[in-house]
């Protein structure tokens, strides 16, 4: 379990750098700002699924949790 | 003398709540409770739902004014939001690990773990505190353009979290150090931490990086 928190902050680490590479080309790209924004959604579902520990939850808190992250970035999504 | 008789006193009462914790745990599958409890999830449902609706109108308004709004993202320093993610992400992975060798009964590591949650928001706001001095020496007030009036809002609102949640996990270290804590209140002051993390995890893109 140890062993997933660990390799949950690597991944996590690793899609923040990956957006500040993409990041200088966001103005000129309308899919590399969906990209950050993905990246986004799945950083803010692995802390959210394994810091938080929602995995352990009801099924109703783990449905909230992801619905609400799906819902804010897919609107920030549709409007950049 | 005193400290290792206070040190064995937080290793015992610490032992005794692993033990209670083992015999007792918590059916985190009841719809009841959920890791940290039910108030603390109402919260933060709300929390992050508050600041969605704030995010989304931030996006709206960067439609209207497209160019403002560009222009006025290329006057924040990008590298000092990533260097703050990557703070509060180390400083959540600490608060996972803590959490976990808290209810294994490691009260070393519990302590260790602790103290680096508290250091990651400590610098945190160090680094906020440097970025918020740049745009007050630039005259980047809330009242310049509808960006910046998003900017310091939804930052602003974000640092008092970061705050109360510093302040709330100091409270917990030394309920642990003193009597010992329940399993169910270090779950809870972990999980306002986390939000804090979900919150930004959200702000940085939004603000710092797309629009």
């Amino acid at each position: 379990m140890k062993n997933t928190t660990g390799i949950t902050m690597a991944a996590l680490l690793l899609l923040t750098l990956l957006s500040a590479i993409f990041a200088p080309y966001s103005h000129t790209n309308v899919w590399i700002r969906q990209l950050i924004l993905l990246l986004a959604l799945n950083k803010f579902l692995l802390v959210a699924w394994v810091f938080m520990e929602i995995h352990k939850a009801h099924g109703f808190w783990k449905f909230c949790i992801t619905f609400l992250g799906i819902i804010i970035c897919g609107a920030i999504g549709i409007v950049v | 003398m005193k400290k290792s008789n206070t040190s064995e006193g937080f290793f015992k009462k610490n032992k005794l709540n692993h033990i209670k914790y083992m015999e007792n745990p918590i059916n985190h599958k009841s719809i009841f409770y959920p890791p940290g409890g039910l108030l603390i999830w109402v919260v933060i449902l709300l929390e992050v739902v508050t600041f969605g609706i704030a995010i989304g109108g931030l996006a709206y308004y960067a439609t209207l004014e497209p160019e403002v709004f560009h222009e006025s993202r290329l006057k924040l320093n990008p590298v000092m939001g990533a260097i703050n993610t990557v703070f509060l992400l180390i400083s959540g992975y600490c608060m996972a690990l803590a959490v976990k060798n808290y209810n294994l009964g490691n009260p070393r590591k519990t302590y260790l773990y602790f103290l680096g949650t508290i250091l990651g928001g400590l610098l945190f706001i160090f680094v906020k505190y440097f970025e918020y001095k740049d745009k007050i020496d630039l005259g980047l007030y809330p009242d310049e353009n509808m960006f910046f009036t998003f900017y310091w809002l939804l930052t602003g609102f974000h640092l008092v979290h970061v705050l109360v949640g510093i302040a709330i996990l100091i409270i917990i270290f030394f309920n642990i150090h003193r009597n010992g804590s329940s399993s169910e209140s270090v779950e809870a002051g972990a999980a306002f931490w986390h939000m804090c993390d979900l919150i930004w995890l959200l702000l940085f893109p939004a603000l710092y990086l797309i629009l």
